[in-house]
């Protein structure tokens, strides 16, 4: 805080000379319009911070302080018009004489100069509140009780804290909105905690008791404690991705040396020609017409031949010679027969070479499982 | 002697103001470096607005609903 103690100006606003001792006291001026006592507040705002605000700003057009501050008759010498002021400041003790004039605004003569001297000066160079315009009191004292927080901020250029309150209510209605549906999805979480545990109190106690006998019944340890990374499956086996089945070497290789063998007995001599005499004797019996029939008609010859008994056919009443047709049925019932021998017999060759192949599949390696 | 200029004269009220409330939110145990964020937004950048302010107080990840 500082206290005014005096003040000189000289060609300034309507001004030539005057010294005004205000004794660091409360200091009222009063007179006729245009006598110049708004001049004597303009002029202890300029000493105090270089400005002018009823000169300068929005609105003001070609009004500039440089060029209106000085006394009509010293336009032209901006240097001669200017303000002393003599301050006391509180804190520090110190009485200080500023002295600054139109021709430089931004620069003050200060006495003492002291860094702590020039803080405090700067600290209130920096209050726009010190300086208050008729039109601005007039409009606090005007505004409504709802209004007069905006008139102060006005006053005080406040204007930023009310945008960041603004701003701030704005992200907290936000997350008043996002907290009523994260709190209905804990609840409902809950719900189904306790549902799913079949406890009817959410309790650390009950949890333990609940999730405890569950545990028991698969044989693992009782849960004592919570931490943050507790959970009721604690123990459980997961189940992971399937492992490809370890083949071991040594059946691998026997495995491959008994193919190799049974690969190299099927390409003996002996096994192609026995392959050869079975191929021979596959084709002989597939060129006969009466193999294909089968057994079925080895039984049908069977039955025919104990029909033959009248000398009329039983179906188309054709005479036949019963010797004669008794004996062509019997032959060819004894080539059936023949032809039936032989298959088994091929089949009977076949059978060994069947099994060499076979024992050869089972070592072989299938490329799909290897 | 300079004339400040509004907004970063030395303890000029809105400045004052804002630092009164960084030292409240210190003392009521906000983490310091979420007080760090919003002390770079409102005394070093002037950042006022909800997404400048919503940033500092939940860091640059913060999720859009």
């Amino acid at each position: 805080m500082i206290r005014i103690n005096s003040i000189v100006i000289e060609e300034f606003r309507g001004i030539r000379k005057l010294t005004l001792d205000f004794k660091g006291k409360n200091f009222a001026i009063c007179g006729p319009n245009g006598t110049g006592k708004s001049g004597v507040v303009d002029a202890l705002e300029f000493v105090l911070t270089g400005n002018i605000s009823r000169l300068s700003g929005e609105g003001r057009g070609e009004i500039s302080v440089k060029q209106h501050a000085p006394h009509v008759d010293k336009q032209n010498d901006p240097a001669k018009a200017r303000v002393i002021v003599s301050v006391t400041i509180a804190s520090l003790k110190k009485t200080v004489s500023i002295e600054r004039n139109v021709k430089s605004p931004g620069s003050a003569t200060i006495i003492p100069n002291d860094a702590d001297v020039v803080e405090v000066l700067r600290h209130v160079a920096g209050r726009p509140e010190i300086m208050l315009s008729r039109r601005e009191l007039i409009r606090y004292v005007l505004a409504t009780p709802g209004k007069r927080d905006e008139e102060v901020q006005a006053l005080l250029h406040l204007d930023q804290i009310g945008d960041v309150r603004t701003s701030l209510q704005k992200i907290a209605n936000a997350l008043k909105r996002q907290l009523v549906v994260l709190e209905a999805s804990v609840k409902g979480a809950l719900e189904n905690l306790n549902r799913a545990l079949g406890i009817g109190q959410l309790t650390k106690e009950n949890i333990f008791t609940a999730a405890n006998s569950k545990r028991a019944l698969l044989n693992l340890p009782a849960i004592a404690e919570f931490t943050a990374t507790t959970s009721l499956k604690d123990g459980m086996a997961v189940p992971g991705p399937a492992k490809p089945q370890a083949i071991l070497k040594k059946q691998a290789m026997a495995d491959i040396q008994a193919a190799r063998e049974g690969l190299e007995a099927i390409a003996g001599s002996e096994t192609t020609k026995a392959v050869a005499v079975v191929l021979a004797e596959l084709k002989a019996l597939a060129a006969d017409p009466l193999a294909a029939a089968g057994v079925s008609r080895e039984n049908f010859y069977t039955i025919g031949i104990s029909l033959i008994e009248a000398e009329i056919c039983p179906f188309c009443d054709t005479k036949w010679d019963l010797d004669a047709l008794r004996t062509k049925v019997q032959k060819k019932l004894e080539h059936l027969k023949e032809l039936s021998r032989k298959r088994k017999d091929v089949e009977k060759k076949l059978l060994p070479l069947c099994t060499a192949e076979k024992g050869i599949s089972e070592y072989a390696i299938h490329p799909d499982n290897p | 002697m300079d004339s400040p200029t509004k907004s970063t004269a030395v303890g000029d009220v809105p400045t004052q103001v804002f630092e009164k409330f960084l030292e409240a939110i210190t003392a009521a145990g906000v983490a310091p470096e979420m007080v760090g964020r919003i002390r770079k937004a409102l005394l070093e950048d002037h950042d006022f607005t909800e997404d400048g302010l919503e940033s500092a107080i939940f860091g640059e990840g913060v999720a859009d609903d």
